[in-house]
């Protein structure tokens, strides 16, 4: 052994005293192997505390497995942990899309103005949003607005439902779920009428099945809402990665 | 007979071994003289010129050394390498000793240097026994974690690991399981001694004795 290399080695802990004989210390369990041998090795294990130490280490990590107080884990390289980030690639997966599911669309004023969050605008829905049939309306508040006329009505004519409300308020909910599958046109209007554009507030939106509701939100989500979900998958796949590695290494 | 020196040929110390062996008790007084000096210096390399402990340390290693060379009649290695790594490894006994007794007597430290049985783990409790262990087995390459397994907890038979191995006899699933268990021994020991631990001038000592080599 190259005198660096060695002199690493011995840095740590004890040297076996003669690594002849101490290399095939194995051959202490191995059947069929010869008397003499086996007697050289015994007392080569008496005087040499590395290897009588290595020999402890053995039967203190057979015992520890065997009762269950050690925990082996034949996947993982060394320093790497896919269980763990697994569990935590799954986790972050798992939030990422509940987060995407749960919050609604974001509203993004399309308007023209330099300070944008002054223009009144309808919030919620956003426009085109598909929602269930109990959809908050929530508009940002207009200076001066004695109360708000809110109206949602179907497309087609066949539904109406409006209502109005003080000035403090600027979301309603319908008293009644909306019919399911239709498109809407939602209007709110400020009294007196002349502080919003003719007309009102306009937004149109539609109800929809669960599957359409989240199928609208993953495409219409800001792309913040997406790294979550996406470190979840870097994750996964690199401890895919780590565990087919850790198998090739076991094969 | 002449006296055997540390640049004595191969041969001439070989010779004095036998002597030794043989019951030739001038041959035992010579090969006590050659060994002395080299142990003498990896003693006070690990200890410092100035370590009471000394004269112990390499009464102790001689002793060891020849009682080696006695019962293990087939050592045809290196009998100065032998007699300094026997020496360097009670010497870490030592350090670890007066670590962990800071403040006891010179007798205890005498009987307990004279016990060659003395054990590293026996001397740790068993809650952070099997929390280094723990660490140890984490360290472990992954063939190696999935041998031991295989081996300690599966109790797979190893004539069935050396066909999955694709090795050529059950001897070397157990030479492989001796290479996991050196690694094993060299991570337990890194964590118990910690980095800073050795020092230089062991280093440096293991350097000049690969010169003998």
């Amino acid at each position: 052994m190259p005198g660096k290399t060695r002199a690493m080695n011995d840095r740590y802990g004890y040297e076996c005293i003669d690594p002849e004989l101490g290399e095939q210390l194995g051959g202490l369990d191995a059947p069929g192997i010869d008397e003499r041998l086996r007697q050289r090795l015994r007392i080569h294990l008496e005087s040499c505390a590395a290897c009588r130490l290595q020999r402890e280490v053995g039967d203190e990590l057979a015992a520890g497995l065997r009762e269950g107080r050690l925990d082996v884990d034949i996947v993982a390289g060394p320093g790497r942990r896919p269980r763990a980030v697994y569990a935590t690639g799954w986790l972050a997966l798992a939030a990422g899309l509940a987060l995407l599911l749960l919050l609604p669309p974001q509203f993004r004023s399309v308007g023209l103005m330099r300070d944008e969050s002054e223009w009144p605008a309808i919030v919620s829905p956003v426009p085109e949003e598909v929602v269930g049939t109990m959809p908050t309306v929530r508009w940002t508040p207009i200076k001066a607005a004695s109360s708000y006329r809110i109206t949602v009505a179907a497309v087609d004519g066949a539904y109406s439902w409006s209502e109005q409300t003080a000035a403090t308020r600027t979301e309603v909910r319908p008293a009644e779920p909306l019919p399911r599958g239709q498109r809407f046109r939602v209007t709110v209007e400020p009294v007196p009428a002349h502080l919003a554009p003719a007309g009102g507030l306009r937004s149109a939106f539609s109800t929809g099945r669960l599957d359409q509701i989240a199928a609208f939100r993953l495409r219409h989500a800001p792309p913040a809402r997406w790294v979550l979900p996406a470190a979840g998958i870097m994750l996964l796949l690199s401890g895919a990665v780590a565990q087919a590695v850790g198998r090739r290494r076991s094969a | 007979m002449p006296q055997p020196s540390e640049k004595s040929s191969p041969e001439a110390i070989q010779s004095c071994i036998r002597a030794f062996r043989n019951g030739d008790e001038s041959a035992a007084a010579r090969l006590s003289k050659l060994l002395r000096g080299p142990i003498i210096r990896n003693v006070v390399s690990f200890l410092g010129p100035d370590s009471a402990d000394e004269d112990d340390l390499v009464q102790v290693a001689t002793i060891e050394t020849m009682k080696y060379l006695r019962r293990e009649t087939e050592f045809a290695g290196n009998v100065v390498n032998l007699a300094v790594t026997i020496a360097r490894n009670r010497c870490r006994d030592l350090k670890r000793w007066r670590r962990r007794h800071p403040q006891a007597d010179f007798e205890g430290l005498n009987d307990w240097l004279s016990d060659p049985a003395s054990s590293v783990l026996e001397q740790i409790e068993t809650r952070e026994r099997l929390s280094l262990l723990q660490r140890v087995l984490s360290r472990l390459a992954a063939d190696c974690r999935s041998l031991l397994k295989a081996l300690y907890l599966d109790a797979v038979p190893t004539e069935v690991l050396r066909k999955s191995l694709g090795l050529g006899s059950v001897h070397a699933v157990y030479y492989r399981r001796e290479v996991c268990l050196k690694r094993a021994r060299e991570f337990l020991q890194e964590l118990l001694e910690g980095r800073s631990g050795g020092g230089s001038s062991e280093v440096e000592y293991a350097r000049e004795d690969t010169r003998h080599e």
